[in-house]
């Protein structure tokens, strides 16, 4: 693994550099397989809410886990985190089942940020980071301590906060603070679930290269992202999780097809190319108020009609039945280079036939 | 053996490295506890002094003196020696253990349950070991000797902590309403159970148990100190082994597991020793409510949250506290010996409100005290 690089920006950019295309992913695939799901199915009341995932992150690689809301996505990374036991299949960490192992043990192989940072009592951030360390205690690596602190806080950006309380820091701050205690645990694999979304736009694409700095030192790195720009950005690779069930896998340009991404979903989305770096640039449709509500004062049509579609409420059956009312559609033209939604999936013919 | 990710290697120029290991404000916690400490001995020498049989400070020296074997026997003092060894001693050192257990268990529920509001006079608890105490001298139980009391309150403690546990937790966290909620309802049933023993009770179990209610040292025996020590020390000890992890504990039950905290063992010990803290106090000095609550909320905005000095710190305000409204139930009326749970109470029912309606003021409804 590489170590030596000045700082974790120049880590990070040093990465992108290489990482054009599938190139990174194909390197990746050839590095030990850091964290593995087999099979894996978790069920609540008979209900599945993941079924038959399998997945493998290779270190030095970040994947990230999209997909609408109820998809699956925090379930699958409470599985391959072991806060919950799989119904069948299992979770292999670097080779050892999840399972059967000692917390303190999971606590030096992995690191888990959760979507909940709320801290009880008044620590001061420090000593919140501090706790990050807690499972090196004990041990040869504890000596390590200052400097792994010291490292995570100017990386999660909290240096000015060390000395405030926790709980009074706002949800961004407090997030970041989170952040800074799980890259203190110095795991060889991170688990982030949504570490994006209290946050700016200046922090949230630091905390991807944070990420990437991450998995270039050999850090195997899965983040739950509902931005799928930030993970079209910074992920080698995408499972996009529709259902419990993975509906697609692989690099950006794969996973993110507009009739894809449409169809899972339930709402017209475009891809186009980012005009910097030309990876993916996913952009949703914008929808007029009287797409979502059948009141006249909205519409300004009385008796419009009931099958107005009512994005995100049913997949992809319900896309080809996105209908606007006359006159409150925008044309979706206008924009160049735009790769139109085609197949199945919402198209401006259909709008236009209105 | 697992590793560590191996760190970046940066120039120092580039990014200078903060300090950001915990600054333990050792200053701070050290004035704390010698201020807290002398109030104490302070109190206790006021306490040892004060009374029906007024003496005075070099009367007290002289017989702890004379008591140790540094001094010749004084037969003038016989009376007053009967007083401070039979009547005083006694009873402000049984005073000073309960008010340290109770603050201990204070801090304790506080931590495991994640929530300033968490005591147990509070959620029950102290309700709950009055009942098994009760039933013993009811039922005339004495398999235990002197320590049947105290061992039927702590068996009903462990079953009551469980239950408002339980009861209380939703998602790993507890809401303040239902923290409150529990208490109501667990101090109602054993309230009622309670009263159905008195009911049963012949007059002097009677009389035993209205004292428990209202929270008093009166009739405090060197056996009470006695059979109270154990209890205190095992659950100092548990505390102490539990301090860090409470700590963890704030990040929440899953995060705290994350990094590698076994919360279920350390949930048990915690239950076992709250149950065993508040059990040796209200064996002997009945429902005394509020100085779980008070003590430790006082000295975490004193010195901060983190249990190590907080658990220590409790231990010894809860006996100052204690030791204080002792003083105040002997000598407010004079010749009348007033409950002490009144006064713990005076102080505790207006912070316990105060600290509700912070709490629910938060925004987060009180889930996990922010």
């Amino acid at each position: 693994m590489s170590v030596g690089q000045p700082t974790t920006h120049e880590a990070a950019s040093t990465a992108a550099g290489t990482r054009g295309g599938g190139v990174a992913s194909r390197a990746a695939a050839a590095a030990p397989v850091a964290l593995a799901a087999e099979d894996v199915s978790y069920a609540v009341d008979g209900k599945p809410i993941v079924h038959g995932v399998s997945l493998h992150v290779h270190e030095g690689e970040v994947l990230a886990l999209l997909g609408p809301n109820g998809a699956g996505k925090s379930t699958l990374l409470a599985l391959l985190a072991g806060d919950l036991v799989p119904g069948s299949g299992r979770v292999l960490l670097g080779g050892v089942p999840v399972s059967g192992m000692a917390a303190r043990e999971l606590a030096r192989r992995r690191a888990v940020l959760p979507q909940s940072t709320a801290v009880a009592f008044s620590f001061p951030v420090r000593d919140v980071i501090a706790m990050g360390r807690t499972p090196w205690r004990g041990t040869p690596f504890a000596e390590d301590d200052p400097a792994a602190a010291a490292e995570a806080a100017s990386d999660a950006d909290v240096v000015p906060l060390l000395d405030r309380d926790v709980t009074t820091l706002s949800g961004g701050e407090q997030s970041r603070a989170a952040l800074a205690r799980v890259l203190a645990q110095s795991t060889r694999v991170l688990l982030l679930d949504e570490p994006t979304a209290a946050l700016d736009i200046a922090h949230q694409e630091r905390v991807l290269a944070i990420a990437r700095a991450r998995a270039v030192l050999g850090a195997a790195v899965v983040v739950v992202l509902h931005d799928l720009n930030l993970a079209a950005g910074y992920a080698d690779r995408l499972v996009l999780l529709d259902g419990g069930v993975v509906a697609a896998a692989g690099a950006a340009h794969d996973v993110l097809r507009p009739e894809l991404l449409s169809a899972v979903y339930g709402h017209p989305i475009d891809v186009v190319p980012h005009p910097h770096d030309a990876r993916p640039l996913v952009l949703p449709r914008r929808l007029d108020a009287a797409d979502v509500t059948n009141d006249t004062r909205v519409t300004g049509v009385a008796g419009a009609d009931d099958d107005t579609g009512v994005p995100g409420s049913g997949g992809a059956a319900r896309v080809t039945g996105v209908t606007r009312a006359p006159g409150g559609g925008r044309p979706p033209d206008g924009v160049t280079g735009v790769t139109s939604v085609t197949g199945g999936g919402w198209t401006p013919d259909a709008h236009a036939s209105l | 053996m697992t590793t560590p990710l191996p760190r970046v290697v940066r120039a120092p120029a580039v990014r200078p490295a903060p300090s950001v290991l915990p600054r333990l404000a050792r200053r701070r916690i050290a004035l704390t506890a010698l201020v807290t400490a002398l109030a104490l001995v302070a109190v206790l020498v006021l306490s040892a002094a004060v009374g029906q049989f007024p003496l005075s400070p070099e009367q007290i020296l002289a017989s702890l003196l004379r008591r140790a074997g540094l001094a010749s026997a004084d037969p003038s003092q016989a009376f007053a020696d009967g007083a401070l060894w039979n009547v005083r001693l006694p009873r402000l050192v049984l005073g000073a253990l309960v008010g340290a257990a109770l603050g201990v268990a204070g801090a304790l529920m506080q931590g495991v349950f994640g929530n300033p509001l968490a005591e147990p006079g509070v959620v029950g608890v102290s309700s709950g070991c009055a009942v098994g105490a009760a039933a013993a001298i009811v039922l005339h139980v004495d398999v235990l000797g002197s320590l049947t009391v105290p061992a039927a309150a702590f068996v009903a403690g462990i079953a009551v902590t469980a239950l408002v546990y339980a009861l209380s937790r939703a998602r790993g966290r507890t809401r303040v309403l239902t923290l409150v909620l529990t208490g109501i309802a667990v101090t109602a049933v054993a309230n009622a159970a309670i009263a159905f023993l008195v009911f049963l009770a012949d007059a002097a179990s009677r009389d035993q148990i209205v004292f428990w209610q209202l929270g008093s040292l009166n009739g405090a025996t060197w056996t009470a100190v006695g059979t109270v020590l154990p209890f205190l020390v095992a659950g100092l000890v548990g505390a102490f082994a539990s301090a860090r992890g409470l700590d963890l504990l704030a990040l929440g039950e899953t995060a705290a597991r994350h990094v590698g905290l076994r919360v279920e063992g350390l949930r048990v010990v915690v239950i076992l020793c709250v149950a065993l803290l508040t059990a040796a106090a209200v064996a002997y000095a009945g429902v005394i409510a509020f100085v779980g609550l008070i003590v430790p909320h006082l000295f975490r905005l004193l010195v901060g949250p983190a249990h190590r000095a907080l658990v220590p710190l409790s231990a010894v305000g809860g006996a100052l506290l204690v030791s204080a409204s002792d003083v105040a139930a002997r000598t407010v009326v004079p010749f009348a010996d007033l409950p002490i749970g009144m006064f713990t109470a005076l102080v505790g029912g207006p912070v316990f409100f105060v600290l509700v309606r912070r709490t629910l003021a938060g925004g987060s409804g009180g889930s996990g005290g922010r």
